[in-house]
């Protein structure tokens, strides 16, 4: 009538050391009214006592109580099931949203934060992400990568660049596309290899290394070929030019990927809307005095920290960090 | 008949053949009295007085054994936290707590499993986004399908358990752990390429290996 089993028995079973007759003694087991209860009861307690790992719980449980904030929509859809479509919660919820998407930033945000995930840099940061290909992006300073966080892959492999990074990307199986999209509506598709992206307010260039690429914009539709050793800018209104890569281009990355400064007389104010304009970076020169000093001369720089460091030194300013934009200001400690 | 094992830990003096009952305002039949309460009747009647209570009670009772579960599945940290954070999303969106016959801790394990593998499913066979469906049915309570979910964990510990020494360390740095390939690299003396063909091996032995589930 009831198959007698112990804690002990399930425990061994939830280790993967139950022998064959053990498991059909469980199933029996499991068919009896109020076992299945049990069997959860003594999985949590096996759980608890043998964690594969240990989760944060409060960050976690804030995690979860800031996506529940985001702005209320009743889930009038989703209890009944839409008919036909099979969904995850969200779509329901995201249906209910897009009629008050574009008139609630915040809802905008939330239904980002859910479908996507983002990797940031911040001034003078940079990392290295790894995707469920097996491709690398490595994201230069203040930039920021936005992947989807389920289905890449699944139909195809999107992301979604603002800023620069360098992609390093698998060849899959199924000759399945990467494609890297850029906000003016560029989009850089490869098979499997080494590209770099730069794309800010000023347009978008890419530079490839390896392999195959196509790139197209809104202007441009009809993709272009791009080969190993070219270079390819979008400008602002669409039109795509691709030229080779210098000989000094070709043999240094890093050469490619400097930006020059040409200052003559610039004032600071002028010079600050430049480096906004090239690397996207907000900064403020709140002291007017400062804001019309002048510099003259020629800047390469990667990064904005680099060519700040320098002009900090130029001007007597020093730069300061904070959240997502930079400050200048006077450096108090004049020697004068 | 064997007699009643000995057990170590308090609460299990309850009569095994107890039905657990835990819809709301049925009182739990045949607790003796010197059993600790379930704590499933305490998070159920919190429910009851404050609904936001009830689930941060829910949560913090169940989001780590979940997490340790859902991790035998993926092998992956950070997929394992969003799986379950995003069957809690679906638990207070959908309100289950006034809808769910089962305890909650049969429902939300359930959910989990269920979850898991569409991932894997999704993960190795490239099905569709649309296809990834965690609606709660009612033959999930079935032995055969708790037992099959059971297996398909198992399964997954089996193949990774087997990989060689460096194969396997490489994948668990990577995977489970999320660290990069470079970082991997560094830490164990070999090159990236190196890296990039542990892992793909393992991945194809996982693959192979499920694709008979």
């Amino acid at each position: 009538m009831n198959t007698p089993l112990s804690k002990e028995m399930l425990f061994t079973y939830f280790a993967g050391q139950a022998t064959v007759l053990q498991k059909q003694l469980i199933e029996e087991w499991l068919g009896e009214p109020g076992n299945t209860e049990r069997y959860f009861e003594w999985l949590q307690e096996w759980e608890n006592s043998h964690p594969q790992f240990l989760p944060d719980i409060g960050e976690a449980f804030k995690n979860v109580q800031a996506l529940l904030k985001a702005p209320s929509l009743t889930d009038d859809g989703t209890r009944a099931g839409a008919a036909g479509a099979p969904s995850l919660p969200w779509r329901n919820w995201l249906r209910i949203a897009a009629a008050v998407l574009l008139m609630a930033g915040g809802a905008y945000y939330y239904r980002d934060a859910i479908l996507y995930r983002h990797y940031r840099t911040g001034y003078a940061q940079s990392r290295t992400i790894q995707l469920s290909d097996g491709s690398r992006v490595s994201l230069l300073a203040n930039s920021d990568l936005k992947l989807p966080r389920w289905g890449f892959g699944s139909i195809g492999r999107d992301v979604y660049l603002t800023g620069e990074a360098g992609f390093v990307v698998t060849h899959q199986v199924d000759h399945q596309p990467f494609t890297v999209h850029t906000p003016d509506q560029g989009k850089v598709t490869v098979l499997g290899t080494e590209f770099f992206v730069y794309t800010r307010k000023r347009g978008t260039q890419v530079v490839l290394s390896k392999g195959k690429v196509q790139i197209s914009s809104a202007e441009m539709v009809q993709p272009l070929d791009m080969k190993p050793g070219e270079k390819a800018s979008v400008a602002s209104d669409g039109k795509i030019a691709i030229q080779p890569l210098t000989v000094t281009e070709l043999k240094d990355p890093a050469v490619w990927q400097e930006h020059h400064f040409h200052f003559d007389h610039t004032t600071l104010a002028d010079a600050s809307r430049e480096l906004n304009a090239v690397f996207g970076l907000e900064i403020v020169v709140a002291d007017p005095a400062l804001a019309a000093r002048q510099v003259t001369g020629t800047f390469k720089a990667r990064q904005a920290d680099e060519l700040l460091s320098v002009l900090s030194e130029m001007l007597d300013m020093r730069v300061l960090v904070g959240g997502d934009r930079v400050r200048l200001v006077p450096d108090s400690t004049d020697t004068n | 008949m064997t007699p009643e094992p000995s057990e170590h830990l308090p609460d299990e003096e309850k009569n095994p053949e107890r039905p657990i009952d835990p819809r709301p305002g049925t009182p739990e039949a045949t607790v003796p009295d010197n059993a600790l309460p379930d704590r499933e009747f305490f998070i159920r009647k919190t429910f009851g007085q404050d609904a936001a209570k009830g689930y941060e009670l829910l949560f913090r009772t169940y989001y780590q054994p979940l997490c340790s579960h859902a991790a035998r599945f993926v092998y992956n940290k950070e997929i394992a936290e969003d799986l379950v954070t995003e069957i809690f999303l679906n638990f207070w969106k959908k309100e289950l707590h006034t809808c769910i016959a089962t305890t909650f801790r049969a429902y939300l394990f359930t959910a989990v499993r269920n979850r898991c593998f569409t991932y894997l499913r999704w993960e190795f066979n490239k099905i569709r986004q649309e296809e990834l469906d965690d609606d709660f049915l009612s033959d999930m309570l079935a032995p055969d399908h708790i037992m099959e979910m059971d297996e398909l964990y198992m399964q997954v510990e089996r193949a990774i358990h087997a990989l060689p020494p460096q194969c396997q360390k490489v994948f668990i740095l990577s995977r489970f752990e999320g660290k990069s390939y470079q970082e991997i690299a560094g830490k164990l003396g070999v090159t990236v390429k190196g890296v990039e063909w542990h892992i793909s091996k393992a991945l194809s032995v996982l693959r192979r290996s499920l694709k008979q589930n």
